[in-house]
């Protein structure tokens, strides 16, 4: 077939820009891709230092919440829950876009996934570590919670109540991290193979070789990869919906005004696929320039991720919307005010308003290519996403909490330092765990690129 | 002073007897073991004596087994001899006492277990208690285990032995009789008790020349004197609420009488039934006050506008001219409420606080004997206190007489004052040129850095003594507990000055009353076993006298009303948490928000918002306020209905020398009032101040926002309702989903009902509750976060307008619904429901996700975000009740409905083969107004089960469907017609 | 008699590694096997191989947790330590859904994996095959083929490779 021909059979109707610019021979694809673990770049170490700082205020506040109780936060009556919950959400939302890019993208059989799963993945694993850690030191005893929520037996006799939310959470979310694990290391294992095999050093055959587990890609192997790592990404794909539905449980099913609501799991999902979009964008952009990725991470990748972002961004804007009419339409005054009175005049209506303009307006500018396309336009949008974000939970949370039924009880929240070092030390937490990964796994799937590779010239003609 | 450490609870003699100390205190079980030295005068039990009476002897016994060791002699009393196992640990023990508050006695059951007193309740059979007991009352218990308090007896700063003080003070009495004690001085507490009466006699007798003086920061001397101008004597008035249907309150706060708060709040609650028979009460007040809060109208005028608003309701009644200028809003309240009070001859009331001068309080007597209240509403007995009734003078002239050098040796027992002494008198330099200044106290305080001798005083449920309540009926004041500290009964120190403080009080009592009795020694012993066992000598209340007025009505209102003073007016007011200053150092009460203003561990400046814009500051704005001969800057608190033009200044705080819980908190009224015992002092002026001040203020929000929470009805709209219909959409099972478990199947199944219309907003069963529960105080800027642990939250909500809102206090303790929200969301089963219907808390369970705090409608659960029970004390940990778990760091928790007492109940009923009776909640027991009634809803005859079934219950937040066991009874409200 | 020997080989193109297996299997050597840094379609069809087992591992796994789920919450709430929770006693209970979603979930995910590696043998930290250098191109760039012969036949099979364009044919070294 003609080259032509072949280039419009790849490309879908919205595709413009190619997948990946030239035409590398896998050799060279491998060396490229593979390069950031050979020759690592000279600042490195001192990002790594600064994240490892960073890290250091986590474990500080981690220290003093433990040894001197939640009372070191800003928690109250009737604020129970604040910064500990804002940020598990926040972070388990970002850890859904990797494996729905994946996954879903995989089963879509999208082409232009390949070039950002493994990242995407490896964000994932990183932001629910980062979420995990939240569920067990937002409890006031971490010490019985961390097994009191796992049904064991026990002398006691007694068992978790799996009518709370909060153990469809234990479940949900630990799942959730095992299952993206599996995945992610079952997508990396061809790939230690080759690091293995193009590896300079022995240090690096031997250790590479273990990971590889003793891959050599064999077809009667290939046969049953593919179709074990088709199927984790068959389930994966309605666990992340599932996840975040879960998650977003945790508010519907109380009788909170601003928490009680059937709109919340879609809506909660939509909200984690845009910011873990918002996020793998903060995180690609800059990554991609300074590994020298632009080959195989084009523009037309970070175009399609700034039109999910769209998509998704409109669900959220839809769910907002659904939220205040049926505030309005469902006749309750506690929630009616909850909406029209405490949200946008209360003291927290500036967060409200960043939530607003940062997640409803922003994406909009999407619609237009010229943005989209605009790089330095596309990081600061994607950031601007995710502090919007962080401030939709920071509205459904603590501003649904500090006024609810009975003015009497209501409160104000302010976090304290504490509650401070530990949100920063997790984002430096995340940035430390990613610089190791950048450092010492292949951050493109570099076999799926290869595959990719020789599929896009075999049709059109050419041979690697 | 031996540490605590060393003393377990439970005493076992052998260790107790350590070489050079007396043991601090003795257990009940070892009095079990030394019952045989009491075998005899047990002879034969008393026609009537009950359990309870039963306990009380047996826990006078034990007190007394613990006097054998430590307060001078040995003393025996009734010992109980029968059912040894009475006093198993874990049982509680009942003593019959009373508490003497400003001088007048209210009786008290106080329960201890193994030997140390845990609960404070209110004596059924005492008439200034009824059963009930006060904020005050409840929290004297955390005075008793402060380890603040004044510990040993010195002189100069150097200890001595109790025998050595006895003799030093010989030597000081032998060396002042040869001058008839003419530079001796005593300045003492106000007190009825006939034993020290007695003693005050002998003293007399011995010193002739000798003054004795009677103080305390706030005195009632206008009332006194109103009454010598209206009847030529001083006489007290004693209130008779439940006869009364129309109450006009002149400044006056009489729900917060001293020693007679309970039993008005009761006589008070009782009338408050919507129907025929429903009181109506006017209140005319500065600032909001407990009884301005549940007024049908309140008139918002100054303390200066008080006096012609009396003399316009008096015009209005035919008595005198001074009539208010036509068309003024208070002309036209002085008619309508004149022509109540008229509509009502003989059975309406017209009362007057202290704070107003003596013409508006025997203006009062002339309207009540113009009413013909006299000897109906109202009835007059001879002054309880007699001479020694508190006179503000006394201080001033005190000081003349140091000043002069006419004072070698000055006695106090008076409250501390120093501290509350007018600012012009240094009475601290004073006191330091004294050679011997004798004070007699129970805590350490700016006193005693002043006087030369400090004597520790022992706390009322250590001594013995009797007391008198307001209307006169004798209390026999038994120990519970032999004192936790080295220190000296008031008795056995004052007896000092008779060369016989090694007498003992016991004996001193039993002597002074066979005497009085004129008893034979068998019948006295008997009735004396009757006195200890009721907690009151029948028979002893002052009799009515028949008060004619000794001038004509016209005379009394022609009395000229002091001039309306130029400029801003300050007000001074008792506290209604630290009073005068004395529970300053009570943390409990410290952390009690205040009834009216939601304030905790903080007084202000209070004034209206109106004079706050006038004055250009703003809420928590630190200003200055200057009168003649002091100054003060404090924080500005603005008070919805406060009157305009005038600033109220709460006593009692500013401690310097408070103790360790008083330091720092609010600040020091008394610096402001100059003239001694004065209320109010005028030409206050304002500078606006840089400072800011934050509140720690539980309760930050005062509307309801249009939510039915604390429902309200004018009289006329409830007769309307024909029977509650008004309230059918708030009450009944709404549907459901989850097919309901049926309750009615177990014997028991608890509920609660409080009924708006009695509650007063009193607080007592808030640290009722804080005692029987074993809640940890968490301080100001724990509060001030949110994180305050009362499981009993009183919410105040105003309506109306803000300048001059009404307001209406609604208690909100856990609810125990049925379909509980927090259950379902917790992950480890912490709080589940038991087939009674209570609402579990399990605390070795709870991990503290706070998840269901946040699914609590009511926000009624209370977190432990940090370790609030930090090293404690020892003697601190004797406070704990027993029965009730201490909540560690991260626990949820939350009211129980006193689960602890319905177990006890249970068991007791279980042995006696019956079902339990009389169980009451400790918020119920001590409510003066039995406006929190808790009980068994499967027995349809209970009173909890007729209440739920009242036309005025309702449901708090009905629509959720959480099902509450709590049920609400409508406020009814009875205005005037002619003020609508 | 002595173990089978096996001869490896590179070759150019997709296309001619199926002809050399073709006319290998042909010649009636059928243990024969590719190496690809990435999956080659239609090599099932050429090897012959049977449908993997993975998804039905998978199945029985998932199902397991979903009825595992079930059991575990209606035991343990409902009869081994039945509570009245907030009055919320419905059995079967709505409130199980999510978790017998996420076990099913879990134990799938797992079966995969632990299936996948006991398919493969692995971890297999060493094969003979590594003892052949230029073999690791086989994860990098590479296709190999490789075929199990009697010992007898290694130089026929050789040659026969040789002729189909095979480059870098030689003999596997025996496995130590």
């Amino acid at each position: 077939m003609t080259p032509e021909a072949a280039a419009a059979a790849t490309k879908g109707p919205l595709a413009e820009a190619p997948l990946i610019l030239g035409h590398p021979t896998d050799r060279q694809l491998n060396d490229e891709l593979l390069a950031p673990i050979f020759d690592p770049n000279a600042n490195w170490k001192k990002a790594v230092g600064v994240a490892a700082a960073g890290t250091g205020l986590l474990a500080v506040g981690v220290v003093v919440t433990i040894a001197r109780g939640i009372g070191m936060w800003g928690n109250n009556i009737p604020v129970g829950w604040g910064y500990g919950i804002i940020n598990f959400v926040w972070w388990i939302g970002i850890g859904h876009a990797g494996t729905l890019i994946s996954a879903i993208l995989l089963l879509f059989q999208q082409k232009w996934r390949t070039s950002i799963n493994r990242f995407a993945e490896a964000m994932t694993i990183f932001a629910v570590m980062q979420a995990g850690l939240f569920p067990l030191i937002h409890t006031g005893r971490p010490w019985f919670a961390i097994y009191w929520l796992f049904p064991y037996p026990n002398t006691m006799g007694i068992w978790p109540n799996f009518k709370s939310p909060l153990i469809w959470d234990v479940f949900a979310v630990s799942t959730y991290f095992t299952i993206s694990l599996l995945f992610w290391f079952v997508g990396l294992v061809p790939d230690l193979a080759a690091l293995r095999d193009s590896a300079k050093s022995k240090v690096h055959r031997i250790a590479y070789g273990i990971f590889a587990l003793g891959w050599k890609g064999s077809s009667r192997h290939w046969q049953h990869y593919r179709i074990g790592y088709l199927i984790l990404a068959a389930l994966s794909t309605p666990l992340v919906l599932s996840v975040h539905s879960i998650v977003s449980f945790d508010f519907a099913v109380a009788q909170l005004p601003g928490w009680h609501t059937t709109i919340f799991p879609p809506y909660f999902v939509a909200g984690a696929v845009f910011s873990g979009f918002a996020m793998v964008l903060t995180l690609m952009i800059p990554a991609r320039a300074v590994l020298h990725f632009e080959k195989v991470v084009t523009v037309r990748h970070l175009e399609n991720m700034a039109k999910v972002m769209l998509v998704t961004g409109l669900i959220v804007s839809y769910g907002y919307g659904m939220e205040n009419f049926m505030a309005w339409y469902g006749g309750s005054a506690y929630e009616a005010f909850l909406f029209f009175r405490t949200r946008t005049t209360g003291p927290y209506a500036p967060i409200y308003w960043t939530l607003i303009f940062c997640n409803v307006l922003v994406p909009q500018t999407f619609w237009f290519k010229k943005l989209r396309t605009n790089l330095a336009w596309l990081w600061i949008a994607s950031i601007l996403v995710n502090v919007g974000m962080w401030s939709e939970r920071f509205v459904i949370i603590v501003v649904s909490l500090h006024r609810d039924f009975l003015p009497s009880s209501w409160g104000i929240y302010a976090p304290t330092w504490v509650d401070w070092s530990i949100y920063v030390g997790t984002l430096s937490f995340f940035s430390l765990l990613f610089l190791l990964f950048l450092r010492f796994v292949p951050s493109v799937a570099v076999a799926e690129v290869k595959e990719l590779n020789h599929e896009l010239h075999h049709q059109a003609g050419g041979h690697a | 002073m031996p540490s605590m450490k060393s003393l377990p609870v439970i005493q076992d003699p052998a260790t107790k007897a350590l070489p050079g100390h007396r043991p601090l205190w003795q257990s009940v079980e070892e009095v079990a073991r030394r019952r045989g030295e009491f075998a005899a005068g047990a002879a034969e039990a008393p026609p009537e004596l009950s359990r309870r009476s039963f306990l009380q002897i047996l826990g006078a016994s034990a007190a007394f087994a613990g006097l054998t060791a430590c307060q001078p002699p040995r003393d025996k009393i009734v010992p109980y001899v029968q059912e040894p196992k009475e006093d198993r640990p874990g049982k509680r023990l009942h003593y019959a006492t009373a508490l003497s508050f400003e001088g007048y006695a209210t009786g008290l059951v106080v329960a201890a277990a193994e030997g140390r007193p845990v609960k404070v309740e209110g004596n059924p059979a005492h008439p200034a208690s009824l059963g009930a007991s006060s904020a005050f009352d409840q929290a004297a218990l955390l005075d008793l285990y402060d380890p603040g308090r004044a510990k040993g007896l010195w002189r100069k700063g150097q200890a001595l032995g109790f025998r050595t003080f006895l003799s030093e003070v010989q030597k000081l009495s032998a060396a002042h009789e040869a001058d008839g004690g003419a530079r001796l001085s005593f300045l003492l507490a106000p007190d009825a008790s006939p034993l020290l009466a007695e003693f005050r006699r002998r003293l007399q007798l011995r010193f002739p020349r000798a003054t004795f003086r009677f103080w305390a920061p706030i005195a009632d001397d206008h009332a006194q004197e109103g009454a010598r101008l209206a009847f030529g004597r001083k006489l007290d008035l004693h209130a008779r609420l439940e006869r009364a249907r129309v109450i006009l309150a002149l400044d006056s706060d009489f729900l917060a009488t001293p020693g007679d708060s309970l039993r008005l709040t009761r006589e008070f609650a009782s009338r408050r039934q919507p129907g025929e028979e429903m009181s109506r009460l006017y209140v005319a007040e500065p600032a909001m006050t407990l009884t301005g809060a549940v007024a049908d109208h309140r008139f918002r005028v100054g303390p200066a506008e008080v006096s012609p608003f009396a003399s316009a309701v008096a015009a209005e009644l035919g008595l005198g001219k001074r009539s208010a200028p036509a068309g003024s809003p208070l002309a036209r309240a002085a008619k309508a409420v004149a022509a109540d009070l008229s509509r009502n001859r003989g059975r309406s009331l017209v009362l007057v606080g202290p704070r107003q001068p003596a013409s508006v309080h025997a203006l009062a007597h002339a309207l009540n004997s113009a009413l013909g209240n006299a000897g109906e509403t109202v009835v007059y007995t001879k002054p309880v206190l007699g001479d020694a009734a508190p006179s503000s003078a006394a201080i001033t002239d005190l000081a003349r007489d140091v000043e002069a050098g006419r004072v070698d040796t000055l006695v106090v027992t008076a409250w501390n004052p120093v501290y509350a002494a007018p600012a012009a008198t240094d009475l601290g330099a004073l006191l330091a040129r004294v050679p011997n200044a004798i004070y007699h106290s129970l805590r350490e305080d700016e006193t005693s850095k002043a006087c030369s001798w400090r004597v520790a005083a022992a706390h009322p449920f250590e001594s013995w003594g009797d007391a008198r309540g307001r209307d006169g009926t004798v209390s026999i004041v038994q120990p519970l507990i032999a004192p936790l500290y080295e220190s000296v009964s008031t008795v056995d120190f004052l007896a000092a000055f008779l060369d016989e403080g090694d007498k003992g009080g016991l004996r001193h009592l039993q002597e002074t009353w066979r005497a009085r009795t004129g008893l034979d020694p068998a019948t006295f012993d008997r009735e004396w076993q009757r006195w200890l066992r009721q907690g009151i000598v029948a028979g002893t209340a002052e009799s009515p006298v028949a008060a004619a007025l000794a001038v004509p009505p016209a005379e009394l209102t022609a009395l000229d009303p002091p001039a309306r003073p130029e400029g801003l007016e300050i007000a001074f007011a008792p506290d209604y948490s630290v009073w005068d200053g004395r529970f300053a150092n009570n943390a409990w009460l410290q952390e009690l928000p205040d009834p009216v203003t939601k304030v905790t561990w903080d007084n202000a400046a209070y004034l209206s918002a109106e004079t706050a814009r006038r004055l250009g500051v703003s809420e928590g704005q630190v200003v200055t306020l200057a009168v003649k001969g002091g100054s003060l800057s404090a924080p500005v608190k603005v008070m919805p209905g406060h009157a305009d033009d005038c600033v109220t200044l709460p006593l009692g705080y500013g401690r310097a020398d408070g103790g360790a819980v008083s330091k720092g908190v609010g600040v020091n009224a008394y610096r402001l009032r100059t003239t001694p015992g004065a209320w109010r002092v005028a030409g206050a002026a304002v500078t606006p101040g840089k400072g800011k001040h934050r509140f720690a203020v539980p309760q930050g929000h005062f509307a309801m926002e249009g939510r039915p929470l604390a429902l309200d009805f004018a009289s006329h709209e409830w007769a309307h309702g024909e029977g509650g219909g008004e309230l059918e959409h708030l009450r009944g099972t709404p549907p459901t989903a989850q097919v309901p478990v049926d309750y009615s199947k177990p014997d028991y199944k608890w509920g609660m009902a409080v009924d708006l219309s009695r509650c007063t907003g009193c607080s007592a069963c808030l640290v009722a509750c804080q005692e029987e529960n074993n809640i940890p105080v968490v301080g100001a800027e724990q509060v001030a976060k949110g994180r305050i642990m009362q499981w009993i939250r009183i919410d105040r909500y105003y309506s109306g307008p803000a300048a001059d809102p009404q307001t209406i206090s609604q208690p909100v303790m856990c609810q125990h619904c049925e379909t509980a929200p927090c259950e379902y969301v917790c992950p480890v089963n912490a709080t589940v429901h038991s087939d009674e219907g209570l609402n579990e808390m399990v605390y070795n369970r709870c991990v503290g996700t706070r998840y269901c705090s946040n699914n609590c409608p009511y926000k009624v659960r209370r977190f432990n975000f940090l370790n609030y029970r930090p090293e404690v004390a020892p003697v601190e940990t004797l406070l704990m009740n027993p029965d009730v778990t201490v909540r560690s760091r991260g626990v949820m928790e939350k009211c129980t409905y006193c689960v602890q007492r319905i177990e006890r109940a249970r068991i007791e009923a279980r042995v006696a083969g019956k079902k339990i009776e009389g169980l009451q909640s400790a918020c119920q027991q001590a409510c003066p107004a039995e406006a929190i009634v808790f009980g068994n809803l499967n027995d349809s005859g209970s009173k909890v089960a007729r209440l739920h079934d009242d036309a005025r219950r309702y449901d708090l937040l009905h629509e959720l469907g959480t099902r509450p066991r709590t049920a609400y009874l409508a406020r009814i409200r009875n205005p005037n017609p002619d003020l609508a | 008699m002595r173990e089978p020997r096996v001869v490896l080989c590179q070759v150019a193109s997709v296309e001619k590694l199926y002809d050399a297996a073709r006319t290998l299997q042909a010649a009636g050597f059928t243990a024969l096997d590719f190496y690809s840094p990435y999956p080659l379609p239609g090599s099932d069809e050429v090897l012959k191989l049977r449908r993997s087992p993975v998804p039905a591992i998978a199945a029985v796994a998932g199902f397991t947790g979903v009825a595992l789920a079930v059991l575990m919450q209606w035991w343990m709430n409902d009869v081994d330590y039945a509570l009245n929770v907030g009055n919320r006693s419905a059995v079967p209970s709505p409130t199980w859904v999510p978790i017998m979603f996420e076990l099913g979930v879990l134990l799938a995910g797992i079966a995969i994996f632990l299936g996948l590696l006991a398919l493969f043998r692995f971890p297999q930290p060493y094969d003979p095959l590594f003892e052949v250098d230029a073999f690791r191109s086989a994860t990098v760039d590479a296709l190999w083929l490789s075929v199990k012969v009697e010992a007898g036949e290694v130089e026929r099979v050789s040659s026969e490779l040789r002729q189909l364009g095979a480059s870098e044919v030689q003999l596997v070294p025996e496995g130590a």
